[in-house]
């Protein structure tokens, strides 16, 4: 029971030393996880006319084709606005 | 002062961020000069719950940082994190911080729109965020 108790532990190790190469940070490999673009923060609607991100917007008035400017996302917090609700 | 607890102590905040891309980038002729000379146009109106329409606000300004009177902000940073005073090729991120005046508004559909251009005219990006609001007004 030793030996198995001995095998698990190494192997407990082997994972430990794995994941400490793994994320050990690299100044190299840093450079090029920053240079891209973050993943954008949310789930999309599947409407070609809403605008990306945590908003209500929606592209217009000039349709979205003809738009130069690529917005990746658009965050709006807290959306939505909270209603004011007089007491 | 019912509002002082309510989202009028509130600050709102937005972050876009985006950039044209570089296919396009190579054919707008002197893009620096256009980036710099960027405006925003902004256009805020309401629809009131009797139907009345307002348009409370159209109005084109530099794309710049700005701060209008303290309740609003407007800052720019490229895609090294530095904040710039225009427009820069690549990415950008937009920050704005802006407090609603509650105690001012009127409660109805409340409709933004954007649009931003180029020094040409050519539209940057172009949308709209309409949303209810309750005001004491």
């Amino acid at each position: 029971m030793l030996t198995k108790s001995a095998i698990v532990l190494s192997l407990a190790l082997c994972k430990a030393v794995a994941a400490a190469t793994i994320f050990r940070p690299d100044s190299t490999n840093q450079q090029s996880t920053f240079a891209r673009p973050p993943l954008s923060p949310f789930t999309e609607s599947g409407d070609p006319n809403k605008v990306p991100g945590h908003n209500n917007g929606t592209y217009g008035p000039v349709p979205e084709a003809k738009q130069l400017f690529k917005l990746e996302y658009l965050e709006v917090t807290p959306t939505p606005i909270p209603v004011y609700a007089q007491a | 002062m019912p509002w002082l607890s309510s989202a009028s102590d509130q600050i709102f905040f937005t972050f876009l961020r985006g950039g044209i891309p570089s296919y396009k980038e190579k054919k707008i002729p002197d893009l620096d000069k256009q980036l710099r000379t960027a405006t925003i146009n902004i256009i805020v109106s309401v629809v009131e719950d009797d139907g009345y329409f307002e348009q409370t606000l159209n109005s084109t300004i530099p794309f710049a940082p700005i701060a209008l009177d303290n309740n609003a902000h407007l800052s720019i940073r490229n895609e090294e994190g530095t904040y710039v005073q225009h427009l820069v090729p690549g990415y950008n991120e937009v920050l704005t911080d802006y407090w609603i005046p509650f105690r001012w508004l009127a409660t109805g559909t409340w409709t933004w729109e954007i649009v931003a251009r180029l020094g040409n005219g050519d539209c940057l990006f172009a949308f709209t965020l309409t949303q209810r609001l309750e005001g004491a007004w």
